[in-house]
């Protein structure tokens, strides 16, 4: 059964690469001024613009266009950036890494604090404590990150000096520098999946602690620990789990601003340059590995919630 | 419900809050590159373009050029005179139609390719037949009559090759990498004969350069290696700059003056230059192909206004009229503050070119970028202070500079903001914004008679001669408005007071060379 979970996740994965790739590179042709404009300079004549857009195949037709860079995806080559003529795959080979980090430790950071602050919140159901969670998750869910971040860095870089306002230090350069480099951006980029996960772990405990087999299981005498641990966070992992999956695109949107605050050299800075310049092979590549990248963590959350949850393989 | 594993969570808490402090709040001195290795950090909020000269058109990669590309011909950056560079000395022909040019000898490239007058002709026409910058368009041949001595000939008389000699031009990269590299790899691989060579091209991260240990002057190169670093974020860069991560920035948005002026780690400096800001005028399509509309927007706007919106309280905003600032020495000067606001003046000439009840036009701005004025703010002010003539604006909100040189192109908008960041010479400032064959003026709208007036400034030996055409001119810019100018800049840099070395440039432009730090 969890070969059929994969297998169909892996089948809609093509389809779905197919339409998201057609959908941006519509919408980079819908916007004025062409990357042509951008590599040929403001003086160069309109014959230089005419030369560099039959050299970049910016002549061709949409579809003409469209159908030969799935071609050249299919063999592995995302062509080369138009501007820095670097090539896609070896930029993005540069930069995954990078937000892969950033993201992975987002999100670890975001579950080591949602998961207990949920629970404590579900148990102490009704108490000042349990209202005062749910005020500031809802209040961070609430904030702008590159807002969050701007004080962050204020406060912890530039008045208690603490880590560095920008950069990112990569592991195998040592623990402590990585550590210290990713603080504020990874901190940054968790509080708003944290938030989230405070009110999915909070909500399914509450539900979980309010069922009859719980009742029970207090009236048999078994201890609280055994109680909360063994028989409700199990139960209540499940949409939490679940989450993890939309928290993914969450990371990927929220890792566009915040390495742009924090001068984090990942995919979204990329993205997010090569879009202002009409840049669309780097564009088109980021977001096929983006995506990719996305649907992969739900294809291994649902796997994850097949092992939590027998109910979900059948 | 009272069970004692609240209290625990709540002790879990804390430990974990404990564990994360000490993991990512251990207290560390800031990372300065410093004086402790003799590494300058430069912050750079452009990513690199191309680090290729003659391929690259960005302006904003030009400080990364500086450092790895010596120039023929260089310039003062006090007074933008030029002095020699690789050329030691250049004559003109009498006509001026022809610059000798005598070459600096014993000079290496990177690569250890000697640099010489077959190597000066190979750039030249690489850049020449690269199409992308047309700065040499006039040169028909180059000559080597002997192994350092090159002879650019001109289709026509034109003595701001000098000046453009000091820009990208003027970089000469190796014959042996343009061999080897081609327009297609020459910008991952640049070599020149700089004091510097590129070690790590990172885009979106940071260049970095190494001392070129050949370098033919010994004493120039006084850090053992620089590094631009990629921070684009405009706030970012000033707080990586406060924490001691970078040591020297330049072109700061002026907003952050007071806070870096009561930095004692930092000096700051407010640098005049001739970059000034410009709104683009579509002037081959009505209305604007009337230079009575065009003067009538240039009338419509309160230049101060704009300036000091645009400086805030650090700086004292400078209006434009004249291509260049006041006091320089091809201004006049009762022209100098010939734009004041007039918006009753402005109604009576939309009304003689038959226009009574106004017009309506587009400024095309980029939602949220622009410095020291994001160009979206600039064009909400103009609106509302052009009402006044009758004139009705629309902004357009693209996402790039791009989109909007495309809309101007496809004759979709009919101005957009931009800048124009000065030459050397001012007579290729004059060409260039006056001149109906250069490619700045697309509709190759003619003004008065200033293409004669050009040919004669080119042709022209020295500064006096070229005065009374200055002069002419300046009169014709104010009179047909081929554009329409706002402010002129000023550079607010940022270092370390552990930097010496650093030189006010009327370019703008960082040029961190100079740079070293006191003993």
């Amino acid at each position: 059964m969890m070969r059929a979970v994969v297998l169909k996740r892996i089948a809609i994965l093509f389809p779905t690469a197919l339409l998201c790739t057609l959908f941006i590179f519509g919408l980079i042709h819908l916007t004025p001024g062409g990357a042509a404009y951008a590599v040929a300079g403001p003086d160069a004549p309109p014959e230089t613009v005419e030369r560099i857009e039959r050299e970049l195949g910016l002549d061709q037709p949409f579809h003409i266009q469209y159908a030969r860079w799935v071609a050249n995806v299919v063999q592995g080559d995302l062509g080369r950036s138009f501007l820095s003529k670097e090539n896609v795959v070896a930029l993005l080979g540069q930069r995954w890494p990078v937000t892969a980090t950033l993201a992975a430790e987002a999100l670890f950071l975001a579950l080591l604090v949602g998961i207990p602050l949920g629970m404590y919140a579900a148990i102490r159901r009704g108490t000042t404590a349990d209202t005062s969670v749910k005020t500031v998750s809802g209040l961070i869910h609430a904030l702008p990150e590159f807002w969050i971040g701007m004080l962050a860095m204020s406060l912890f870089a530039l008045q208690l000096a603490w880590v560095p306002a920008t950069g990112f230090t990569p592991l195998s350069a040592g623990l402590k520098e990585h550590l210290l480099s990713v603080a504020l951006p990874a901190t940054t980029l968790a509080l708003g999946p944290c938030s989230v996960i405070v009110r999915f772990t909070r909500s399914a405990m509450v539900e979980v602690l309010g069922s009859s087999y719980i009742r029970t299981a207090w009236a048999l005498g078994l201890s609280s620990r055994q109680i909360y641990w063994r028989f409700a966070f199990k139960n209540a992992l499940i949409p939490v789990v679940t989450v993890v999956g939309l928290i993914a695109g969450h990371l990927v949107g929220g890792a566009v601003l915040v390495e742009r605050v924090f001068a984090v050299p990942g995919i979204g800075d990329l993205l997010a340059e090569s879009v202002l310049q009409k840049d669309f092979p780097v564009v088109q590549g980021a977001i096929l590995f983006l995506m990719f990248g996305v649907v992969l963590i739900n294809l291994l959350v649902d796997v994850g919630c097949a092992i939590f949850d027998p109910r979900t393989r059948i | 419900m009272n069970s004692p594993l609240p209290n625990r969570f709540a002790k879990g808490l804390s430990a974990a809050a404990v564990a994360l402090t000490i993991a990512f709040g251990v207290s560390v001195a800031p990372v300065h590159a410093g004086p402790e290795n003799n590494t300058l950090v430069v912050g750079s909020a452009w990513d690199p373009g191309s680090l290729d000269p003659a391929i690259g058109t960005l302006g904003s990669d030009i400080p990364l050029l500086y450092p790895m590309f010596d120039r023929l011909i260089g310039f003062d950056p006090k007074t933008l005179d030029p002095i020699p560079g690789l050329a030691t000395s250049w004559t003109w022909s009498s006509d001026r139609k022809a610059l000798e040019l005598k070459l600096r000898q014993g000079v290496t490239f990177h690569d250890g390719t000697p640099f010489n007058a077959q190597a000066v002709k190979t750039s030249l026409r690489y850049f020449i037949d690269g199409k992308r910058n047309r700065d040499l368009d006039d040169v028909t041949e180059i000559a080597t009559p002997d192994p350092y001595t090159v002879v650019i000939n001109l289709s026509k008389p034109n003595t701001s090759v000098v000046g453009l000699l000091a820009e990208r031009a003027g970089m000469i990269i190796s014959p042996a990498a343009i061999e080897k590299h081609g327009e297609q790899n020459l910008g991952q691989n640049p070599v020149g004969t700089g004091p510097y060579m590129l070690k790590v091209l990172e885009p979106g991260k940071s260049v970095q350069y190494v001392r070129y240990p050949g370098y033919w002057d010994k004493s120039a190169a006084k850090l053992d290696a620089i590094e631009f670093r990629v921070i684009r974020n405009a706030t970012s860069i000033v707080s990586a700059l406060q924490s001691g991560q970078l040591d020297y920035v330049a072109q700061i948005d002026p907003v952050n003056l007071p806070v870096l002026q009561k930095n004692s780690r930092l000096r700051v400096a407010i640098e005049p230059t001739v970059a000034f800001g410009i709104i683009n005028l579509a002037n081959g399509f009505p209305p604007l192909n009337d230079r009575r509309v065009r003067r009538a927007l240039a009338l419509s706007v309160d230049r101060q206004v704009l300036a000091d919106a645009a400086f805030g309280g650090g700086v004292k905003g400078i209006p434009a009229s004249l291509p260049v600032p006041a006091g320089y020495w091809t201004s006049t000067k009762d022209l100098e503050n010939a734009l004041t606001y007039r918006p009753d003046e402005a109604k009576k000439l939309l009304a003689e070119a038959g226009y009574p009840d106004g017009i309506d036009f587009e400024i095309c701005v980029v939602a949220s970028m622009g410095t020291p004025l994001p160009t979206g703010k600039l064009g909400d002010i103009m609106r509302e202070q052009m009402k006044a003539s009758g004139i009705r604006v629309k902004t357009v909100q693209t996402a790039s500079n791009v989109a909007c040189s495309a809309l101007s192109r496809e004759k979709k908008i009919h101005t957009f903001v931009a800048n124009w960041s000065g030459r050397p010479d001012p007579a290729i400032t004059y060409a260039q914004l006056m001149g109906s064959e250069t490619a700045f003026n697309r509709d190759k709208g003619k003004y008065d008679n200033a293409d004669e007036i050009i040919e004669k400034l080119m042709a022209a030996p020295s500064r006096e001669e070229q005065m009374p055409y200055y002069e002419a001119l300046n009169r014709i810019w104010i009179e047909h408005m081929p554009l329409m100018p706002l402010y002129y800049y000023v550079n607010v840099v940022a270092y370390s007071t552990k930097l010496a070395g650093e030189e006010p440039n009327l370019l703008g432009r960082p040029y961190v060379q100079t740079l070293y730090f006191k003993k």
